[in-house]
This record gives structure tokens, sequence and C-alpha cells, in this order.
């Protein structure tokens, strides 16, 4: 006999469509401060002044109403966050969504308890009689500062779980279709940035408009957690990983369906929001959500997405980045001093001057700087970002406010940027706290263009970048052939050298691979021990390891299958190799101005 | 020889192809896939006036909105602004409106205003009527230039129309912030000591006035 058919489902939709109106309505007669519901007010058996008893009464109700309106919109969205979180594999969509309701939301539960309970599972019960027990139960929720909600997958096939979806789902809904999009669902990685009164902010792919529903889950599921004085920081369910960050008035929330490392995502996150406070600075975020709560952040950021599509990508695919350091054009050292003795002998003489920066295709060239003064790694990735999504550079020169987060996270430097001529490269930006010397940071630019055309290291700049990375870094020729790919960075000065990628990993979906295997377990070293040395990985493809010491960082991806100490002997060979010709591939003088 | 270097800066909202039309003016070229401006990008054009040669200092600003509160650094000690709206967005319209009461608040030397309705190769889009734009650019004593960079038309005639109107206002000598250089072997120790100091700070002027009154 079918119990599990269209009618019963019709029945269990009927029931939580029910369910939703009671709860608002609840809310609504709390709202009116209803006399009726005075027995279900969290209040005293009896008060001697009126007054407080008052004042007790309204506040009960006002907390009850609020109560119900959050739980009938956490019953109807919360099925749409698991939904986006379950991306493709419908597999882990689960169906116990209230057990985190009744849990994060206990006061409901005790004073509302026959209407919110009744409702709720029934609706709740009617959803899962097709599917049967799964998903979370309260003791899921560890009792921590911290919380990581950990989900089971469920095992059951997919066409179950999706028919039970239509239930809970309104299809016709445009606003659903993105979500229904399959290229959207196909994306494996997701950031989402919302402020903190839930206005979208920024999606990664796909238009913010579209999900404000999603948006608004994701609000709610960190308010919820953040009112019983937690964080919410990731959730984990199979092969996928949601990670929020909060961050003052912004939440940034990454989803990824390819295991990604929390510490990995998070990194990411912080490179997002330093990329935001790049454009606006930290002052003018925090004052404009003082003064208004629910501004829309997009306003303000309208033309700056492309920077942050850009940092993401640049984020996923540029070695340096994840293990934060900075990458050089190789150049005999002697060469590398002529330039930066040019920029120092040219711009010495102005004043408020703080960095000078000479980069090319995404690395740099060289670096002066003030005394007192340091450029971290990630302002830099920040600059070199900029300089590689901005293609309008190449026409003139460019005279723009940029906040370097680590340098000063609440104002401005102004930034001349202008490539040396027209035919190159190299981009030159000089960084100054004074936004009136433009014309004179002009003619800087023009006297060190002649200057370094004149002694020729403007052709030896182009000649590099056109010169086939093997000229300078050749693994066959250091004797290591078994090692394919490795990332080597020097702890005391970020610098970092990474060899060519070549076959197997020359394609961009190989080369993604062998990264995200990196990341994993780069950040699974630097998550879980930090005392610990050394890290194997062994599969067929190839073998990782990750050496740490406290010189340098070592990522090397072999041949698989080899002996431990035959490997450890090879990469051994190849750092000794490294150090000996360090100074080719590092700038490790910095000269002041 | 005459030389007259003045400061001309491209003022409107985002999008509306102010980068477009600097470009295709100064570079003699079009991009479809032209990405935002940022801060603002600096370009230099001459023009021969008969006998006098007008050097133009560029500032094509970004029209996002970030780089609103930047704004006053870009038009500062500007002689001309020009005004650029998409002539299919009345919304580009009505902020050029609002760049004007900014530019009347805080500029105190005679400006040249050119309205610009760009993207008249969109003609079967359009929202902004002819009339309606060049009634406004009276009301403000502005010209109207309608232009589009895709096809290159009417490009040419805003720039000319810049470079005339300096050399108007050089013979006026109330105006301080344009750069008049007689000729290479004429100019007197003086005249140029003057100009230098004008221009290579130029906000010797504007330091000033505002801690005095």
């Amino acid at each position: 006999m079918k119990i599990c058919g269209p009618k019963l489902s019709l029945c269990g939709l009927i029931i939580s469509v029910w369910g939703i109106i009671q709860l608002v309505s609840m809310g609504l007669f709390y709202y009116m401060n209803s006399v009726a519901l005075l027995e279900d007010l969290p209040i005293e058996e009896s008060y001697d002044d009126a007054k407080k008893f008052y004042a007790d009464a309204e506040n009960g109700y006002s907390m009850n109403a609020y109560n119900f309106v959050i739980c009938s919109v956490w019953d109807y969205r919360i099925r749409q966050l698991l939904r986006m979180a379950g991306l493709t594999d419908g597999g882990s969509i689960f169906t116990s969504e209230f057990g985190v309701n009744s849990n994060s939301l206990q006061g409901v539960e005790d004073l509302g308890q026959t209407y919110d309970e009744g409702a709720s599972n029934v609706a709740d019960e009617s959803l899962d009689s097709g599917v049967g027990e799964s998903g979370l139960n309260d003791s899921d929720i560890r009792e921590s500062d911290t919380v990581n909600v950990e989900l089971m997958t469920s095992d059951l096939p997919r066409d179950i779980l999706d028919n039970d979806l239509i239930v809970s789902d309104d299809d016709n809904d445009p606003r659903n279709l993105l979500m229904e999009n399959e290229d959207w669902k196909a994306k494996e990685r997701h950031v989402f940035i919302l402020s903190s009164s839930g206005k979208p902010v920024y999606s990664r792919y796909g238009s913010e408009d579209k999900m404000v529903t999603l948006f608004g889950v994701m609000q709610a599921l960190v308010s919820i957690i953040e009112d019983s004085d937690d964080t919410m920081e990731s959730i984990h369910f199979g092969n996928n990983v949601i990670v929020f960050q909060r961050r003052g008035p912004l939440i940034l929330v990454a989803v990824s369906k390819k295991r990604d490392s929390v510490v990995f995502l998070n990194n990411q996150l912080t490179y997002v929001y330093n990329q935001i406070v790049s454009v606006l600075t930290l002052m003018q975020i925090n004052r404009i959500f003082k003064a208004r709560q629910n501004y829309d952040l997009r306003r303000l950021l309208s033309g700056s997405e492309r920077l942050i599509d850009h940092l993401l990508q640049f984020h996923e695919t540029e070695p340096s980045i994840f293990v934060g350091g900075i990458s050089c054009i190789p150049m005999p050292p002697s060469q590398r001093e002529s330039i930066s003795s040019a920029i120092v002998s040219t711009c010495s003489k102005i004043k408020n001057l703080v960095f000078a920066v000479l980069v090319a295709n995404n690395r740099l060239i060289t670096l002066v700087r003030k005394k007192r003064y340091s450029m971290s790694p990630s302002d830099l990735h920040l600059i070199l970002n900029m300089v590689a999504s901005s293609e309008s550079l190449k026409t003139a020169e460019i005279w723009t406010p940029i906040c370097l987060p680590h340098f000063n996270a609440n104002g401005f430097l102004h930034a001349h940027v202008s490539y040396l001529t027209e035919d190159t490269q190299a981009c030159l930006l000089l960084l100054t706290v004074d936004q009136e010397i433009f014309f004179q940071l002009s003619e800087a630019k023009m006297k060190l263009t002649e200057r370094l055309k004149k002694n020729n290291s403007i052709s030896v700049i182009d000649e590099v970048l056109k010169s086939p990375p093997s000229t300078w870094l050749s693994l066959h020729e250091i004797g290591v052939s078994k090692i394919r790919h490795f990332i080597y960075k020097c702890r005391k000065t970020y610098n970092v050298l990474s060899s060519p990628l070549q076959p197997p990993y020359d394609t961009p979906e190989d080369a993604n691979k062998l990264f995200t295997k990196y990341q994993t377990t780069y950040f699974n070293m630097m998550d879980s021990n930090p005392q610990s040395q050394g890290y194997y990985q062994d599969s067929p493809e190839e073998s990782v390891i990750c050496l740490i010491t406290d010189k340098y960082e070592i990522l090397v991806a072999m041949e698989p299958l080899m002996k431990k100490q035959a490997s450890l002997d090879l990469i051994n060979r190849l750092i000794q190799w490294i150090q000996k010709e360090e100074d080719k591939f590092f700038l490790s003088n910095i000269p002041y101005l | 020889m005459k030389t007259i270097e003045g400061k001309v800066v491209v003022l409107g909202a985002q999008g509306v192809g102010k980068t477009s039309m600097v470009v295709r003016y100064i570079g003699k070229m079009f991009s479809h896939h032209i990405s935002p401006t940022i801060g603002a990008s600096f370009f230099t054009c001459n023009i021969n006036k008969g006998e006098i040669r007008v050097k133009l200092q560029v500032w094509d600003t970004a029209g996002q909105e970030r780089f609103r509160s930047m704004a006053p650094m870009y038009y500062r000690n500007a002689n001309a602004a020009l005004l650029v709206f998409d002539i299919t967005h009345p919304s580009s319209f009505s902020s050029i409106k609002s760049w004007v009461k900014e530019l009347q608040r805080n500029v105190e030397e005679p400006l040249i205003l050119c309205v610009v309705g760009n993207k008249t190769d969109l003609e079967s889009q359009r929202k902004i009527s002819r009339e309606e734009a060049e009634q406004y650019a009276q009301s403000i004593a502005a010209t109207y230039f309608e232009a589009s960079a895709l096809n290159d038309s009417g490009i040419e005639d805003i720039f000319l129309c810049c470079a005339d109107g300096m050399v108007t206002l050089s013979q006026d000598k109330l105006v301080k912030t344009l750069r008049v250089t007689p000729s290479m072997n004429g100019r007197s120790d003086r005249d140029g000591q003057h100009d230098r100091v004008v221009v290579d700070h130029p906000t010797a002027t504007e330091q000033r006035s505002p801690f005095c009154c």
C-alpha cells in the first residue's frame, strides 16, 4: 500500500503552511498585547507593584511577538539555505531543521510550547515522513563559545529528497530561479557578503537582487547564534563547507564544495574584506553603518565588484598568496639593485612619498620605502590585484586614492599609477600621503623612465618577461626531475619562489586540483599542529609534501610511490639550490627613500 | 607664439562614456570593453588656435560613487568642466545637475561649462530629448553638445570649444589659474615665476582662503 503519495504530501503542505500562518498570527496577537495570552508570558505569579507588572508584561509581549515572527520566517527560510548549501548534490539536503530551531530559540519553546511545537512539528513530520529520520540532533550543536555545526548527509535517493523540497518551496517565485540555475549551482566556491542587517553587498556569481531571501537566511543564522552569545564559524556536511566571518558591520560567507579547509576559506574571506576596506577605508564603513544600519553598501562598491572577482580568482591560482608571501620577477641581483637605486635617486627628494613599487605580470620587480614603514605582503597583493584588474591604466597616468589595510586601515594613500612606457608590462606605483603632489610625481616618473631606458633596465625587464620560465629555473637541471612542482617561502623575507607549471599540471583544471591539494595540506598543517614540521600525503596522482622550519616553508608535489627518505633527499637538494641562487629570485634588500 | 595651459575636468555618472570620449579624442580609438576608471586618469593634448597654442590638461574622473568624495581634488582650479551624460539614461542627466550645483558652490573662478549628451548612436533608445538638454545647458550658461564616442561624431567640437573658451579666459586678468606663457624668448622672468607658483602648487590660493575668511 502506498502511503507516501501526493495526497499525503498535499496534506503535509497544508499543515506546514498553516504552521507559518499560525506563527505569524500568534506574533501579531502578542504584538497587540492580547490579554488572552497573558498566561503564557514569562512573568512572575504575583506582583506588589502595578508599574512593574505592566513593564514586565509589555516586555514579555514584545519578546514573544518577536520570537514568533522569527520562528515563522525561520520555518520558511531555513529550507532555502539548506537547499543552497546542498547546491547540486541533493543528497546533502537534510530534514530536521527544527532541531536547530528549537535549540536556538529556547525561549519560544518554553513560552508558546503548544503553538510552536504543535505547528512546527506536524509540518516537520509531514516533510520527514517520506524520508525518514536523519539530520541533526540537539547534541550535535556543541556547547562551546564557537559553534561548528556538523550535519550528517542523508544517504537517501535524490528523487525522494527533491520531491520533498518541492513541497516547501514556491517554484514560481522568480526570485528562486537563480537558485534553480544549473550553472550557478555548479559553481564550486561561492562567496557572499551582506551587512549585519541582512542587506546584500556582494555575491561572487549571479545578481544579489535575485537572492535576497538567501541573504536573509545567512543573516538569520548568524544573528540567532549570536543571540545565544555564540559565534557561527562554520557548517560542515559531506564535502561541503560553509564558513562565516563577522567583521564589524559586515558578514562574509564562503561556501565550498571542494572539501576546503576552514582556514583556507577564512583566509580568502579576510582578503575579500581587506579589498573592501582598501576601496572604502574602515572608518568610512563604520561611519556609514553607524549612521544607517540598513545602508545598501553596493552603491559605494559599484564598479569595484570586479576587483573582488579578480581577487578571488587571484587568491585561488597564485601560489604566493595562500602561503602569504611575495614572488618576484627573476633578475640578476645587480640589475635589480640598479633599478632600485635609480628609483631612490629620482624620488628621494619628494617629501611624503611613502612607497615606490615596480611590478609586472602580478609579480614584484622592486620596492622602495620610506624609513620606518613597511609593506605587508597582503597589502602588496591588493596593489597587484588593482593593477591586474584595471585595463584603463594602460592608456594614461592614474591618480587614485587607495587604502592599504595593514598600513593604515582608516586612511587613504594616494597612488600615482602608470606603465613605464606604452609597450612594457612594468607598472610603477608611487604612493604618497600628500594629495597635492601629482605633478611632482608625474615628473619624477618621466625622469625615472628616461634613466631606466638609458641604463637598459627596461629592456632587461622586457626580456625577462618574454623568456620562458625554464631559463631561470629548471627542475631537470637541478637534478630533481622527480619533483614535479614546488612552492618555497622564505620566512624571514616573505619571498616566495614557485616552479613553472609543467605537465601534468599545465592545464588550468589540473593546476587547480594541485593547488587545492596544496591549500588543504598547508592549512591543515597550520591549523592542526603548529609544532609539526612535516606532512606527507600520498595519492595515486602525486605525493604532496609540506615542510615547515624556522627558516622556510616548502610545498612539493612529487611523483607518487617514492620512498620517503628518497623524497626528502631530493627536497634537500632543491632547498640547497634555492638558497644558493636566491639572490636572483628574491628581493632581499629593500632600500630606503 | 603664446601658450595657454588650462585644466579640463570630465565629470558624470558611471558608465556614460567619459573615458571612451577622452580616449577617442586623444588616442583616436574606441574599445567596447573599457574597464571602469579608478580615481582619475590624466591626459594632455595640444590644440593650435591660430597664433596661440592651447595645452589642455584633461582629468578624466571615475564615475563610481565611492570616488565622489574625492572629486574636489580633481576639479579644483579647473578652467573647464565637461559634464557628460548618457542620452538613454535619465538618471545620468539628473546626476550632472548635482555636479553643476557642486561646481557652482566650490569653484570661484570663471569656469567653461560644456554639457555633453553621449551615445547618440543609441538614438532609438533616447530618453533625454535634445531640447530638454539644450534648455538646461542654457540655464546654466553652458554649451550643449551631442556626441558618440562609438561613431566618433561631435567629440572634436567639444575640445575645440574648451580651447576657444580658454583663449577668451586668458584675456581676463582676474583668471589666475590659467598658465599663460607669452613665447619662449619673449618671456620675462617675473611672469614665468608668477605662473609657475600658481600651477605647480595648485592649492596655493585654495589653501589660504579657508583660513582667511
